[in-house]
């Protein structure tokens, strides 16, 4: 694997984002490679996502061939290995009909057929599976940590580091469940506000009879802001009851028709929900909502944090579909979008200046 | 049977006026809640003005008169304001905001002063104003709030016959002042 370059120009690329004044680099005015030409500037049709052209074009796109035969080698892999699944399971089955049939007196219980398959088909379908799993893990490992760095030095992707949940648990920002599993973990700083951001899936055992089944109580993503300023209150902005009724927080009625629509506010503190809960904010929540396809979404400032929840009902980073020919594009642009929001969200709160009074 | 028909009617009439009767002391109560948190962060506001004035005289030698005017202002939004009737919250509010525009204009006048733009003291007595002003325009936001769901649960039918007996009556929105809503002259900041 080719070594990474982070290039000095995404930081100060970022610095910009907030300041409308910016003129966006043009991919015209850089001399791109022949075998670039298929970028197209529509792919990137914000004016942000326009200065990531000319970066996608040198950094991730000279990638994009080799993960791409890559892609084909694990689908052809993938696709005869269903295959042979598919025929042994069939005879399995088979054989156990016929087992049942003409030998029902050799003593095999019907309990002992059912869990057997209970092993085998899992283990067939994660053997059919592991060509585009280590495929996903090479584009993790190859792709997405150059994206992340284009907002700068300060952020770096690390799929494999499972972060402390604990004190969202005790924000009441996730609800109590028994496995967890984080992945995508994402970290860095914008205007000296440390951003975390990983993907979190919580599943809870469900007894149901003599059964206890794993039932999934959240997955998707979680954002946390760590602040300058310290909340005296605490202000949770929800459209997703799922995750926990607010306890002992009064009601806050706001003026926008459209965000109560799509979100209520509760909080301990009438004044300081409504300084934080701006009209600007509430269109930062809107986008939001809109940019992870209406997902249901809970937003909790607390203590120096702001975090946010995101019932994506998905992995991070998830490809819709690994059996087909991408450009990543759609990969790049939502996390492009995804990270120009947080900025905008800091910008829209001055997350980053320290409260005087 | 009639009778207990009308006695349960009766009942169930007195209980609606009841709770009609609870939820406007409940609602006034909140109101007045708001207007003392507004209280609370006007007094901020006045706290903030003897120091950012400290830090601007150095400077601004020819705002002595704008200067004079707040510090009259300030000493009149301390004074006690009654707010009983809609004639005292109208007066308070309307100082309140005299004041806020006087101050907005000296920190407007602060631009025609480099040093003092860059002063360290005035850059933080700048920002804390910020936040003093943010967390006023919310406690109005609140108090406006409050306000609405009163003067609504009044003036309902029928609320117009139980304010009265709960001693409540409709109040005034907090307002901005004139100034800041009139129309801005674009001609005059391009000569």
């Amino acid at each position: 694997m080719d070594e990474l370059h982070i290039p000095e120009v995404g930081y100060s690329l970022v610095s910009q984002f907030s300041k409308e004044s910016y003129v966006p680099v043009r991919s015209e005015s850089i001399n791109l490679p022949k075998k670039h030409s298929r970028l197209q500037h529509c792919d990137f049709p914000e004016l942000f996502e326009k200065q990531f052209a000319p970066y996608f074009s040198r950094h991730i796109y000279p990638y994009i061939g080799n993960l791409e035969q890559q892609r084909q080698q694990a689908a052809v892999i993938s696709g005869r290995r269903f295959k042979v699944s598919s025929a042994l399971a069939l005879f399995l089955l088979i054989f156990a009909f016929a087992t049942f049939i003409y030998c029902g007196d050799i003593g095999v219980d019907i309990g002992d057929v059912v869990q057997g398959y209970s092993i085998v088909i899992p283990a067939l379908f994660s053997w059919c599976y592991w060509p585009m799993y280590h495929y996903r893990k090479n584009l993790q490992e190859s792709i997405y940590p150059k994206v992340i760095a284009f907002f700068g030095d300060e952020f770096t992707y690390q799929p494999e580091v499972a972060p402390s949940i604990e004190s969202y648990y005790l924000s009441n920002l996730i609800p109590p469940c028994n496995v967890k599993s984080t992945e995508d973990y994402v970290k860095g700083n914008y205007k000296k506000v440390a951003i975390e951001s990983f993907g979190l899936h919580l599943t809870r055992h469900v007894t149901n009879g003599k059964h206890t089944i794993e039932e999934t109580v959240f997955r998707g993503l979680i954002i946390a802001l760590s602040l300058a300023k310290n909340f005296t209150g605490k202000t949770v902005i929800t459209n997703n009851f799922k995750l926990g009724l607010p306890h002992r927080l009064e009601h806050i009625k706001l003026e926008d028709p459209l965000f109560n629509q799509y979100y209520c506010v509760y909080g301990t503190d009438q004044i300081e929900a409504r300084c934080l809960v701006t009209p600007s904010f509430m269109q930062r929540l809107l986008q939001l909502r809109s940019l992870f396809s209406n997902a249901n979404i809970k937003c909790i400032f607390y203590d120096k944090q702001l975090s946010f929840a995101i019932e994506t009902g998905k992995s991070r980073f998830e490809s819709d579909s690994r059996f087909e020919s991408e450009k990543f594009i759609t990969d790049v642009t939502n996390i492009l979008r995804e990270m120009h929001l947080i900025f905008q969200i800091v910008d829209v709160l001055k997350l980053d200046e320290k409260t005087i009074i | 049977m009639v009778l207990m028909f009308i006695l349960s009617l009766f009942l169930i009439l007195i209980l609606f006026g009841y709770s009609w009767y609870v939820s406007i002391i409940r609602k006034r109560n909140k109101a007045r809640e708001a207007l003392s948190t507004i209280d609370v962060h006007l007094t901020k506001r006045s706290d903030l003005i003897p120091s950012v004035l400290k830090i601007a005289q150095k400077y601004m030698q020819f705002e002595k008169s704008l200067m004079m005017e707040i510090t009259e202002l300030r000493s009149q939004a301390q004074q006690h304001h009654a707010r009983n009737t809609q004639v005292d919250v109208q007066n308070y509010f309307a100082t309140a905001e005299e004041l806020a525009a006087k101050l907005g204009q000296l920190m407007v006048a602060v631009e025609n002063y480099p040093d003092l733009k860059s002063d360290q003291a005035m850059l933080q007595a700048q920002q804390t104003y910020t936040e003093v002003e943010a967390q006023i325009a919310a406690a109005r936001r609140f108090y406006n709030s409050a306000v609405t769901e009163l003067n609504n649960a009044i003036e309902i039918f029928p609320g117009k016959l139980i304010a009265p007996y709960a001693n409540a009556e409709t109040m005034l929105f907090y307002q901005t002042d004139s100034a800041a809503k009139a129309a801005i002259d674009v001609d005059n900041y391009f000569n």
